[in-house]
């Protein structure tokens, strides 16, 4: 079965994802990094009183 | 064109596709469904909505977690057949019509459409989501699939520490009173993951089915014992002793860190008195943080170790962390979080963790839909876990006790349950031959592109 799908080769949108990869990373970093932050910052709370 | 946009022949990566693009897509979609951890955060507000009791707003939860259990179950092998960006367009239409139904139902006060929304519709995409990233994840990373696995079902820890602040300062936002902003924060969320959940659809990529990555090759013979080259399909695996005892053994982990995270603020209440709500709800917080870390630190440590040594410290060391907070744990506040923390860890690390196990002990041709059928035992445990501890607090409770005795109890079957969560881990073997699929030694697809099975190219190796 050697058609260009199976290879790998011409049936996707190449140079698309990329771009849009990159800002997803960005993105779920992002989404991550503030989930953390807050979540800390709730947790001070336990030490602090 | 149209709906062929979403067949996984249309998703096959060119060679030189750098695989970090993918691990974005996995968690972009695991992100958006761990939401369900936060739901908590509804329950007051659906409460005085419905102005009904906690049990039937719970059992919202309840609903959910049993259909993420069985669309995970039943719909695993289409997952694998269909491949992962069709699976994730059914998990952010599921998951967003869960909200946007489950707005209805509170809009006209009808909770049994809550139910049906968020619930059973939402239990489907939670189901399909959650799978949908795992096998592809472990193809293309196929010398680290513990890390590559990690990395996605993080984000599914991850998820409810983004949307409990977030649902927070919607529902403040939305009205002066938050059962009167529940139906827009149900609409902006199911909208907000939809698009999030349909840029991963996008992204995500599957290599070609000869692909490896560059300048690795599949060792000769797998150095370890447990590691196969065969293939198992889904049928077969569930037919076998290593899928079973892996089962107790989520069961066994699950069920004792689910009794702690379900409990944990009345808990560390109960522990230490002096503690307010407000702290108390950062103690939560703090343990879904541990919870988070554990899926990529511990299972990204299992490509190293290996998966059975993984678990064994998940369930032996937990076992004694268990011990250590039933008889020292009132000692002090930052003994009782730091035993907690690792014990939460090592629940989310034996989450994250499976699938690699999975991969070794029956390959990759379905290692989505055995997952799928595995995380049965998720839903045992989120039954069992609860019942133990709630059911011997209230015991304890009528017998007279109080505060930390509340809970030794049941602490001390935590250890039990592990003990035999270990037991099982040390009888787990390799699959026996006759399970095996007729010669497929490497990651050769069940089915081909056009939905026919995969011809078998090479001979059998026999388990290591």
């Amino acid at each position: 079965m050697h058609d260009a799908a199976t290879e790998g080769h011409g049936q996707i949108e190449d140079g698309a994802a990329p771009p849009l990869a990159l800002f997803l990373w960005a993105l779920v970093v992002g989404g991550l990094g503030y989930g953390v932050v807050m979540t800390i910052k709730s947790a001070v709370q336990l030490f602090t009183g | 064109m149209g709906l062929s946009l979403l067949d996984r022949e249309r998703t096959v990566a060119p060679r030189n596709y750098n695989r970090w693009l993918i691990p974005p897509a996995a968690l972009a979609v695991h992100l958006c469904i761990g939401e369900a951890y936060a739901f908590s955060v509804f329950k007051k507000p659906l409460v005085a909505h419905f102005d009904t009791k906690l049990t039937p707003i719970g059992i919202i939860f309840s609903i959910a977690i049993v259909m993420l259990g069985l669309s995970a179950a039943f719909g695993g092998r289409w997952v694998e057949r269909a491949g992962p960006r069709k699976a994730m367009v059914v998990a952010a239409l599921c998951w967003s019509s869960g909200f946007l139904i489950g707005a209805l139902g509170v809009a006209t006060k009808q909770l049994w459409i809550v139910y049906l929304g968020y619930g059973v519709v939402g239990g489907i995409g939670l189901g399909i989501g959650y799978i949908s990233p795992v096998s592809t994840l472990i193809k293309w990373f196929p010398d680290r699939p513990g890390m590559a696995t990690g990395l996605a079902i993080m984000g599914f820890g991850g998820g409810a520490m983004i949307a409990s602040p977030l649902t927070n300062k919607l529902l403040s936002v939305y009205a002066d009173q938050p059962q009167d902003a529940i139906v827009p924060a149900f609409l902006t969320l199911g909208a907000l993951y939809f698009v999030v959940m349909m840029l991963g659809a996008f992204t995500v990529r599957v290599p070609a089915p000869d692909w490896r990555p560059a300048g690795w090759t599949p060792p000769a013979r797998e150095a370890r014992k447990l590691v196969t080259s065969n293939q198992v399909t889904a049928t077969n695996a569930i037919r076998t002793p290593p899928f079973w005892l892996l089962w107790v053994v989520l069961f066994c982990n699950v069920t004792a860190g689910i009794g702690i995270l379900e409990q944990a603020s009345p808990m560390i209440r109960d522990f230490f008195p002096s503690v307010t709500a407000a702290a108390a709800a950062g103690y939560v917080g703090l343990l879904s943080l541990c919870n988070m870390t554990g899926r990529f630190v511990w299972s990204s440590t299992s490509d190293i170790i290996g998966r059975r040594p993984m678990y064994m410290v998940y369930l032996g060391v937990g076992a004694a962390l268990y011990f250590l907070v039933a008889s020292t744990g009132t000692a002090s506040i930052a003994l009782f979080v730091a035993l907690t923390g690792i014990i939460l860890s090592f629940y989310g690390g034996g989450f994250a963790t499976v699938p690699a196990y999975l991969k070794d002990l029956f390959g990759t041709i379905e290692v989505g839909a055995i997952h799928g059928r595995l995380l049965t035992a998720w839903s045992a445990a989120g039954v069992a876990g609860p019942l133990i501890v709630n059911g011997l607090a209230d015991m304890q409770e009528s017998n007279g006790k109080s505060g930390a005795d509340l809970y030794t109890l049941s602490l001390y079957i935590m250890v039990g349950v592990l003990a035999i969560g270990f037991i099982a881990n040390l009888l787990m073997h390799a699959v026996p031959d006759r399970f095996h699929e007729g010669a497929a030694p490497t990651d050769t697809p069940r089915f081909a592109p056009d939905g026919e099975p995969a011809t078998a190219t090479a001979t059998t190796m026999g388990s290591q």
